[in-house]
């Protein structure tokens, strides 16, 4: 027994010491096994094992699994890095000088756009470029839309009638009756509760402004977020929008469907003047370098960007999608929605430039 | 035959140890002795090579083993706190030696077996955890461990300084035993004199990193080569001025330096000396008493002088405390350092 | 010819001294290439920005009232904490080693539960006591109709919570200590005439003095670096942490999340630099000299002893209550877990099954277990070297600089050493011998280890300061060399020390999200990836019982990992005495711990092997 035991960890010990060494033969065998692949598609060209390695936030809740299912189906190998918009598209970023994605999608055309800046995707126009709308195309062939993402306020008709319902974001921190019941962000790192915040900045721009934001913008924000509620990590936000404590909400146009059934209720939509932000899930090609052979990858999104596929996807998971020929798949419900609301008119590019700057001033000065 | 010559140990940019040379004897059982921060353990660490020394050579048998590894110097030692191996039985901790040496299992258990007879440990004890002994126990595995490889020589660095007075005496008596059965050459440290005085066949007397005097238990006391050494060693009386001047009026030659210091030992200050003895008579008076037994002590004062002096009780001096009374003292016992 | 020899000499000195000076290299690679060379990297990446040194992180930060109020929320935490803290942390393992307590063991069990039972889960267990709907809040809402149910909530709520989270290294290491004293200092004292107090306050806390302080100043760490109390029981105490990790996700503001970290860095640098002093001033525990067992103390006062089985059962039930209604609530629907209310209209298995049936949940978990246990165990056996070169030589400057060049990881979050790593290694690097750190397996698992280093060298140089130096020298001069002499005679001593930190690190990393994301291998996600992809709000409405689900179960492999590492890991260890394979059958000893051991006992019961 005792032999044994120190045997363990002198071998242990030996291998701390081969640590510095080995690590470098260990490190060739899966860095190795990814140059054989680019190596292998290089050559191979048509492709008998089209290898994708996607880089998505997209893939959670049972996506990935259905995605592989019929992608494998369709003859590709599958591998994938998910995580959150912010931790996806970071790491694209900080891999920049040696890639390893072969696709990336789910993202919204202001974190494509900081791809397109490191020039980090190809050019490659899909074969179902023709069944999106001309106005959605703004990715310069470097990227195009899947899913359209549509973020408004929202509120319980159990509790607020018609009347009462604020109009506009802003309005809500001048509502006596609404103080410390309206949910607010309470924090900035997901996409969605980002959107509360440029619902409002966006409409204030100014170029003379503060990071193009005139002050009137920067003191409703102050006041939206000072009046509202924030839900504590241990609360769900939509048990107290459904019990009534916290009825005046926002959330995002693909979960409404799964929330409204889960929580037994039935959210009524507001569609300020302005629109309701309306973002759309994007795919592109990553660069991998001139003579890399983009083949693979060029397949995996005109099959997966298809009106067939994008149908299939909605049917499963809900969402709205971009494809005009694959709409019709939609839920009923996100259909009617986005029929109540009109998409607001953004200027992706200024909100990537700023974008940042914009939620570091709201977390450091105006969060209570 | 071990020879030291030259040694220096600093640490950073204190010499710990300068100039030590000595000279060891196979066999002999030799005492490094001094105060708390003297050199003696440098000295001896230096030797089983846990120090290197800055300068100067440690020969054994006329091989320098400044640079050899520890563990190939073949040495054995024993550690004031025993050092025992916590995680080991009584039986590994003794093993540990020849398993380095990779003696077979039957050799091992004889070896183990024929030292927990020479030191005196029973086989219950040999299965036991070492924190479940007692000190001496623990310093007899000690023993029983450092002698295992049979080494020609053996390190002790107080060994007996955690245990009680008696016990110390008890293992004080084995140890000597031991050395002399097994025929090793012992180098020893501690602080106590009395230890040294009685298992050393020589002693050396350090202070403050040097080596004060080398020499027999009985040259050392007898023949004090400085001052410390006089002070460290036994029980001495310091005469002062006046007492000097006092003896020096009874002699013709040889007077003593009235600048140096002067010492005498406490049992040569007698109350009767022999017809024709060069004694100088003085007086003095009884300030305390104390009785022991077999002897008893006084403190008297004369002149400037408090001396000590030894009694026997053996019914052949009978001392009113009294009285004045005379004290003689023979100039040939009197050790005079320094006062150029 | 007597130069020759010497010469010779010198040679083999040399040729065995080569494995050693191979090491050096290789620690003064592994410090300039993983240690330094990344944050020099990254803090030049955020802080040089269009060819110039950038230094507006510093007036944006001070122009925010919310970023200075989280600094001196984070510093005023750490204060009080380290107060209440060491009070709760002494008293608990007191009463469960010291005294003379009824049902010690049942009580041991209760007050180890937070070597599992941390972070998240813990403060979700805590609000489903004293939350909203908590089972205490309904009782005092009864009682006091004015109370708001929201009560437990900001600095106190979150003090609370964290003053029975963060015993858990005393249970491992002030337990150790106690255990270790001599028995015999004790009765020395009362035989003098000590009441019980008094050898309390002047035998036992000045033995455990060095033990103390590294307790003190891990539990000051542990307030500054607060994350999973301030998100959930803080409201609108707020801390410096969850910050960092927002600011540290966010591109353009890393700068901030460098600064914020860096502040934080430095206050731990201070405290150690003063805990390093205080190292030198020696310490009191004597061992390896006879040593006899503690005897549990029964307390003499009446009054005293029924108070103090009172504080007890009530610090039990305050520990355990959490934890049960987090497994209890595990086993109910979504409704149940979000109204926080325990009925068997709403128990269900349906969690259970989902996850247990689902098959790509087993790869991730054994992806994770690989990643922190390899992580763990080399980091582990990685700091013992390192200690034991520092130990051996404390005046040597460049040893003293080795050791602190080891706390760099204190100064940045994990993430950001990741991008530094990413940022100096993203193409074939010679200071990885041609290696990059893109698409490797193996990065993931690096980062963990570095992570680990600082408290792993922290504690294990504790336990040096245990070792009797003798020892070793001892064994040299048996005709050990000193490879043989650390793995047969420092390597055991250190050995449930450096389990116990194998078992937490493991822990700590096991289900680790932020740094997975940024770093897992496509080929091998980790279970906290799996986690989220199968909590994550936004896509699941059931997130909340699926997370409590995973939650469980990740409790159970660390509890699992204890018990094997630690629990079982050590008594092995222990047993190790050959003589059992002697011809003449002599029982084999159990042997008694010294000062920063963690013990030899199972931690569940407490019972020797």
């Amino acid at each position: 027994m005792s032999k044994k035991w120190l045997l363990t960890l002198t071998s242990a010990a030996s291998v701390l010491l081969l640590a510095a060494c080995a690590s470098g033969d260990e490190a060739e065998t899966p860095a190795g096994n990814d140059d054989d692949t680019a190596g292998e598609s290089t050559d191979g060209g048509s492709g008998e094992s089209r290898q994708v390695l996607v880089y998505s936030n997209s893939l959670a809740g049972g996506r990935q699994e259905w995605i592989d299912e019929m992608a494998t189906e369709a003859g590709f190998d599958m591998q994938y890095v998910e995580g959150g918009g912010g931790e996806v598209l970071n790491r694209l970023l900080a891999e920049a000088n040696s890639p390893q994605a072969d696709v990336a999608f789910g993202m919204d055309e202001a974190m494509f756009f900081e791809l397109v800046d490191e020039e980090l995707l190809v050019e490659y126009e899909p074969d179902w470029v023709g069944e999106i709308p001309d106005d959605a195309l703004i990715g310069d062939q470097l990227f195009h839309p899947l899913v359209e993402q549509r973020i408004f306020m929202m509120y319980n008709p159990e509790y607020v009638s018609e009347e009462e319902a604020p109009s506009n974001w802003q309005d809500l921190s001048d509502m006596e009756e609404f103080q410390g019941r309206y949910r607010v962000p309470a924090a900035l790192g997901g996409g969605t509760d980002q959107k509360a915040i440029l619902s409002i900045l966006l409409q204030y721009i100014d170029e003379d402004g503060e990071m193009g934001i005139a002050q009137e913008g920067w003191d409703e924000v102050e006041q939206y977020l000072a009046n509202g509620y924030q839900t504590p990590e241990k609360e769900e936000q939509l048990q107290n929008f459904a019990e009534g404590t916290v009825p005046l909400s926002y959330h995002f146009l693909g979960g409404i469907p799964n929330a409204e059934e889960e929580f037994g209720f039935d959210a009524e939509i507001v569609n300020p003047e302005q629109g309701v932000i309306t973002m759309r899930e994007q795919i592109g090609v990553v660069n991998k370098g001139d003579d890399h052979d983009y083949t693979a990858a060029q397949e995996f999104v005109d099959w997966f960007g298809s009106a067939e596929m994008q149908s299939a996807f909605v049917e499963e998971f809900g969402g709205l999608p971009v494809n005009e020929s694959a709409v019709d798949s939609a839920p009923e419900r996100l259909q009617e929605i986005a029929e109540q609301t009109e998409p607001m008119e953004v200027d992706w590019n200024f909100v990537r430039e700023n974008l940042n700057q914009w939620v570091e001033k709201v977390e450091l000065e105006l969060m209570p | 035959m071990i020879e030291i010559k030259g040694l220096q140990v600093k640490y950073d940019d204190f010499i710990a140890i300068d100039d030590v040379n000595l000279t060891i004897k196979e066999g002999e059982f030799f005492t490094l002795l001094g105060p708390s921060g003297c050199g003696k353990t440098t000295t001896l660490r230096s030797i089983a090579g846990f120090l290197k020394p800055s300068e100067g050579s440690i020969n054994v048998n006329g091989k320098n083993i400044v640079n050899t590894p520890i563990e190939k110097r073949g040495l054995g030692m024993i550690f004031q706190s025993y050092a025992l191996f916590p995680t080991m039985s009584v039986f590994d901790n003794i093993a540990y030696g020849l398993k380095i040496e990779k003696k077979s299992k039957a050799q091992i258990e004889d070896r183990v077996y024929e030292l927990a007879d020479l030191v005196e440990l029973n086989e219950e004890q040999l299965g036991k955890n070492v924190s479940d002994l007692s000190g001496g126990q623990q310093q007899r595995v000690a023993i029983a461990r450092a002698l295992a490889k049979k080494p020609t020589i053996v390190l002790f660095d107080e060994p007996l300084s955690n245990l009680d007075a008696k016990l110390r005496k008890q293992l004080r008596l084995e140890l000597k035993r031991i050395q002399r059965e097994t025929g090793m050459t012992a180098i020893y440290v501690t602080h106590d004199q009395d230890e040294a005085l009685e298992i050393s066949d020589h002693i050396a007397v350090f202070n403050n990193g040097k080596i004060e005097q080398i020499g027999t238990p009985r040259e050392i006391y007898d023949h004090s080569a400085s001052e410390f050494v006089c002070k460290f060693i036994g029980e001495a009386n310091y005469l002062g001025p006046s007492l000097i001047t006092h003896i020096n009026e009874h002699m013709e030659t040889n007077r003593f330096n009235p600048n140096a210091k002067h010492y005498v030992r406490e049992e040569k200050v007698n109350l009767m000396v022999p017809e024709g003895s060069k004694a100088v008579p003085v007086k003095g008076n009884i300030l305390q008493e104390v009785f022991y037994g077999t002897f008893s002590t006084y403190i008297c004062e004369v002149l400037d002088t408090t001396l000590r002096i030894i009694v026997k009780e053996d019914g052949t001096t009978r001392i009113d405390s009294k009285n004045e009374l005379t004290l003689y003292i023979d100039p040939k016992d009197i050790l005079e350092y320094g006062g150029d | 010819m007597m130069n020759s020899r010497l010469l010779k000499m010198k040679e083999s000195n040399l040729l065995a001294k080569i494995p050693f000076y191979l090491f050096c290299l290789f620690i003064a690679w592994f410090i300039f290439a993983l240690l330094i060379w990344p944050n020099v990297n990254v803090l030049v990446d955020i802080f040089w920005v269009d060819g110039e040194l950038s230094l507006s992180a510093f007036g944006r930060l001070s122009g925010s009232n919310r970023a200075i109020r989280a600094i001196l929320n984070s510093f005023l935490l750490a204060t009080v904490l380290t107060v209440t803290v060491n009070i709760v942390g002494t008293f608990i393992v007191l009463v469960t080693e010291y005294f003379d307590i009824k049902g010690a063991r049942i009580l041991r069990v209760g007050f180890m539960s937070t070597l599992v039972f941390s972070g998240m889960v813990l403060n979700n267990g805590y609000l489903y006591v004293y939350g909203q709907n908590g089972v205490l809040t309904n009782i005092f809402t009864r009682i006091l109709p004015n109370l708001e149910p929201t009560w437990f909530t900001g600095f106190p709520a979150v003090l609370f919570v964290m003053t029975f989270a963060c015993t858990t290294n005393h249970m491992l290491f002030f337990r150790n200590g106690v255990k270790g004293l001599d028995n015999n200092t004790i009765e020395a004292a009362k035989n003098l005439g000590s009441s019980q107090w008094q050898v309390l306050k002047d035998v036992v806390f000045p033995t455990l003095f060095p033990i103390i302080m590294t307790l003190v100043i891990m539990s000051f760490q542990l307030g500054l670096g607060a994350m999973a109390a301030p998100i959930m029981v803080g409201g609108s105490f707020e801390t410096i942490s969850p910050l960092i990790l927002s600011f540290t996700q966010r591109p353009s503001s890393r700068d901030l999340a460098a600064l914020l970290s860096i502040i934080l860095g430095i206050a731990q640098i201070i405290l150690l630099v003063v805990m390093t002093r205080n190292e030198k001033k020696g310490n009191y525990m004597s061992i390896s000299k006879t040593k006899t067992r503690v005897t549990k103390q029964k307390i003499e006062n009446k009054v005293a002893n029924i108070v103090v089985h009172a504080l007890s059962y009530i610090l039990f039930v305050i520990y355990t209550i959490p934890l049960i209604l987090v497994i209890l609530f595990s086993f109910m629907n979504l409704q149940g877990i979000s109204q926080s209310t325990l009925s068997l209209d709403y128990f269900t298995l349906e969690n259970y099954r989902a996850i247990l049936t689902n098959n790509t949940n087993y790869g991730p978990l054994l992806t994770s277990a690989v990643y922190a246990g390899g992580a763990a165990v080399l980091a582990v056996l990685f700091m013992i070297m390192i200690a034991r070169i520092v130990m051996k030589n404390k005046n040597n400057k460049l040893a003293e600089w080795t050791e602190y060049l080891f706390y760099i990881p204190w100064l940045l979050p994990g993430l950001m050493l990741a991008l530094g790593l990413i940022i100096s290694y993203d193409s074939p690097s010679f200071l990885l011998l041609g290696n990059s750190v893109i698409g490797s397996v193996w990065i993931l698992p690096l980062v963990y280890l570095i992570m680990m280093l600082p408290s792993t060298l922290r504690y294990i140089k504790g336990a040096y300061y245990s070792f009797d130096n003798n020892l070793e020298d001892a064994s040299r001069i048996l005709g050990s060399s000193p490879i043989r002499t650390f793995l047969r005679i420092i390597l055991p001593a250190l050995l449930p020390t450096a389990l116990a930190l194998v078992a937490l690190n493991f822990n700590n990393f096991l289900a680790d999200y932020d740094l997975s994301a940024f770093l897992y291998h496509p080929a091998y996600p980790t279970i906290g990836i799996t986690i989220r992809r199968n909590a994550d709000a936004a896509n699941n409405v059931n997130a909340a019982a699926v997370n409590l689900v995973y939650s469980v179960i990740i409790m159970a492999v660390s509890s699992i990992m204890f018990y094997v590492v630690y629990g079982r890991g050590s008594k092995m260890g222990e047993k190790k005495s050959g003589i059992r394979n002697s011809r003449r059958r002599i029982k084999a000893p159990v042997i008694v711990t010294g000062l920063g051991d963690t013990g030899v006992d199972d931690p569940a019961t407490g019972e020797k092997a």
